[in-house]
C-alpha cells in the first residue's frame, strides 16, 4: 500500500493512524476537527468521555447552535455546544465559553483554532477546557452575559503587551510576577498610561480569573470601599484596583489598611492600586497613610509612559483602531506613512488615553478606509514650529550659572566660602567663575 | 465639543425628574434615553460624564451595552443601577466596566451621592 500523509514508513501502516492524529488521541484534553462546513471529522477519546457520546455517532453531523426545544437528543445539545462562532469561521482564532450540555455548573471554554486557504475554511480544530462554576445556583449567569464577558476579557490578554521596548519588557516581566501571588501590588505611571488596563491584565493571567474585577474610583464614597471589601455578597470578586490611590479619604485608606493587615489575605479581594503620583511625596505630605504605602509597595509596577515606547506606536494604534472606529461609527483600516510619522513627532502627555481620543476623533473625519493628515485633530495636523530664532546653549548655561552663584552669595551675605558649599562646589572653583563671569561679592568671607 | 451630561438609560421617568433636580444647579444636562443607539449617539457627540445604566428588562442589551460605554467612552463614567440584588450580575457589572454598582437597597440611597463625585468637576 502506497504511503499517504507522511513519508515516515510506518505511519503508511494500514490501520495505524498518522502520527499527528495520534498525538490528538493521547491527548488528555477533549480535542476535535470540524470542517469548514461544520460537520464533525475527528473527536479524540478524551472528547468521548467528556461528552458521553461516541464519535462514530457524530461523525459527520453539523455542529450548530440548536434553541432547547429544537434539539432533541443529548448528542444535539453536545453539537450546539460545539458550534464555532462566526469569527471562527472568518478564520480567527477565538474563544467561547459555552454552558456544559449536562446541565452541570459547568461550563466548557472551546479555543478555536481555523485554517484556510485560498478557497476558504478548511478545517476548525477545537479544545475544549471545562471550568466549573462555584456558588448557588440560583446565582448563575446567563450563558450570553458569560459570552459577552470572555469576549470583553480578551482586550487582556499579556500578549496585547508585546513589544520589544525595555520598558515594557520589564512590565511584562512583573505582570507575570503579580499574576503568580495573591499580594497587593502597586501600579505605578503617569496618566492615561495604562495602569488599569494593566490591573485587568493581572487579573486574567492569576490564579484568579474566573472570579470578577472590580475598578474602584477613589472619588466613590467610603462606604463603596467598605462594602466592596468586606460584605460577603461580594465573595466572588476576586480582585480589587483602586484607582488613583492619593486620592482616595483617609478613612477609606485605613479600611485598606485593616483589610491588608487580615491574616489570610487567600480569603479576600486581592487588592491592586494604581496612581500617577510620588507616593513619597503624597506620604510625606500627610495624604497617604506610611502603612498603606508600605503595604502596597512591596511589589511594585511600572507602566511606562508612551514616549518610552514610541516604537510600539504602529502596534498600539492597529490594538485601539477597532475600539475607536466602533466609537466612530466609521470602518478604517490603517493609518498612512504620513499621518503616522505626524503621530511619532507628538509628546503624547496624556499617554494611551490621549492617543486613543486622537484615534476616535481621527476616525469621525475620516472619509476613507485609511486615516491620513487631514483626519489628524487640529493641534497635530500642522508639523512641530521650528524655532524662529536659535538656542545658545553655552549662553543660556552661563546665565543660569551667573543667577545661581548670584543667590548663593545673598543667602549667604556675601561670604565666599558659605556661597561655595550652598552650591557644592570647591571655593577655589567659585572665584574662578566669579572672575570669569565679571562678578564681584561685596565682601570677603573666611576662608 | 464636550459638555458634562448625565446620560441615564432605562430610568423611569419619576426617577428622571428627581435626577433633573439633581443636576439643575451644577450646570449639567440631563438625557434620557430608552435606546442604546441613542444612548451611544450622545457620546458620540462629545458627551462627558456619567451613564445611569437601569438594568433589570434585557440583561443582554444592557450589559453589552455597559460593555461598549466602558471601552469605547473612557469619558463616561457607567453607573449601573439595579431593583434586584445578585451578586453575580453585580460582579460581572463591575468587570465590564462599571464605575459602580448599586442593586441593593442600601446602595440606591447612595446613588446620588455616588452620581455627583463621579461627575467631572
Amino acid at each position: 500500500m502506497p504511503p499517504t500523509h507522511s513519508h515516515r514508513p510506518d505511519d503508511a501502516t494500514p490501520g495505524r493512524r498518522p502520527r499527528g492524529e495520534r498525538l490528538w488521541h493521547a491527548a488528555t484534553e477533549p480535542v476535535f476537527l470540524i470542517s469548514g462546513q461544520r460537520r464533525l471529522l475527528y473527536a479524540n477519546p478524551a472528547w468521548e468521555k467528556l461528552t458521553g457520546a461516541a464519535f462514530a455517532e457524530a461523525r459527520g453531523r453539523v455542529c450548530r447552535r440548536h434553541s432547547k426545544a429544537a434539539a432533541a437528543e443529548p448528542l444535539d445539545h453536545v453539537l450546539s455546544a460545539l458550534a464555532p462562532p462566526q469569527e471562527a469561521m472568518l478564520g480567527r482564532p477565538c474563544q467561547t465559553r459555552r454552558r456544559a450540555p449536562d446541565k452541570t455548573l459547568a461550563w466548557w471554554e472551546i479555543n478555536y483554532f481555523p485554517w484556510s486557504n485560498a478557497e476558504g475554511i478548511q478545517g476548525i480544530l477545537g479544545k475544549i477546557q471545562v471550568i466549573h462554576e462555584s456558588g448557588p445556583t440560583h446565582a448563575v449567569l446567563p450563558e450570553k452575559l458569560v459570552q459577552l464577558r470572555v469576549r470583553t476579557n480578551h482586550l487582556y490578554r499579556l500578549e496585547s503587551w508585546s513589544s520589544d521596548a525595555p520598558a515594557v519588557s520589564r512590565l511584562v516581566a512583573q505582570m507575570r510576577l503579580a499574576a503568580q501571588t495573591p499580594l497587593p501590588a502597586l501600579i505605578q505611571g503617569p496618566p492615561g498610561s495604562g495602569k488599569e488596563w494593566a490591573a485587568r491584565t493581572i487579573h486574567h493571567l492569576g490564579a484568579q480569573r474566573e472570579s470578577f474585577v472590580a475598578a474602584l474610583d477613589a472619588r466613590l464614597p467610603p462606604a463603596t470601599l467598605a462594602d466592596l471589601l468586606t460584605s460577603s455578597r461580594h465573595w466572588h470578586i476576586g480582585t480589587l484596583y483602586v484607582k488613583n490611590l492619593e486620592r482616595l479619604p483617609r478613612d477609606a485608606q485605613a479600611l485598606l489598611v485593616q483589610h491588608l493587615d487580615n491574616d489570610n489575605p487567600e480569603s479576600q479581594p486581592r487588592l491592586l492600586a494604581g496612581s500617577s503620583a510620588n507616593l513619597a511625596d503624597e506620604q510625606r505630605a500627610g495624604r497617604l497613610l506610611p502603612e498603606l504605602h508600605a503595604a502596597l509597595s512591596a511589589l511594585t509596577i511600572q507602566v511606562p509612559a508612551l514616549n518610552e515606547r514610541m516604537q510600539d506606536l504602529p502596534r498600539l494604534i492597529d490594538q485601539m483602531l477597532p475600539r475607536a472606529c466602533a466609537a466612530a461609527e466609521k470602518s478604517v483600516r490603517g493609518i498612512s506613512s504620513a499621518a503616522l510619522d505626524r503621530l511619532r513627532l507628538h509628546a503624547w502627555p496624556d499617554n494611551l488615553a490621549e492617543l486613543y481620543q486622537v484615534l476616535v476623533q481621527a476616525c469621525t473625519r475620516a472619509k476613507g478606509e485609511q486615516l491620513d493628515l487631514d483626519d489628524l485633530p487640529f493641534q497635530l495636523r500642522g508639523a512641530p514650529t521650528p524655532p524662529d530664532k536659535p538656542l545658545p546653549l553655552d549662553d543660556t548655561l552661563a546665565k543660569v550659572e551667573r543667577r545661581m552663584i548670584e543667590l548663593a552669595l545673598r543667602l549667604a551675605q556675601g561670604n565666599k566660602t558659605s556661597a561655595a558649599e550652598l552650591l557644592a562646589i570647591w571655593r577655589q572653583r567659585l572665584l574662578r567663575r566669579l572672575e570669569q563671569l565679571g562678578l564681584e561679592a561685596k565682601d570677603e568671607g573666611a576662608v | 465639543m464636550r459638555h458634562t451630561q448625565l446620560i441615564t438609560y432605562g430610568v423611569d421617568e419619576a426617577a428622571a425628574e428627581r435626577l433633573t433636580a439633581l443636576v439643575r444647579d451644577r450646570a449639567v444636562g440631563l438625557r434620557v434615553t430608552h435606546n442604546a443607539q441613542a444612548c451611544l449617539n450622545l457620546m458620540r457627540q462629545g458627551a462627558v460624564g456619567v451613564l445611569l445604566l437601569r438594568i433589570g428588562k434585557n440583561l443582554e442589551s444592557e450589559f453589552t451595552l455597559l460593555a461598549q460605554v466602558a471601552q469605547q467612552f473612557p469619558q463616561i463614567a457607567p453607573v449601573v443601577w439595579g431593583g434586584a440584588d445578585h451578586p453575580r450580575l453585580a460582579g460581572l457589572a463591575w468587570d465590564l466596566g462599571a464605575q459602580a454598582v448599586l442593586l441593593t437597597p442600601g446602595d440606591h440611597d447612595r446613588l446620588y451621592d455616588v452620581i455627583l463625585r463621579l461627575l467631572p468637576d
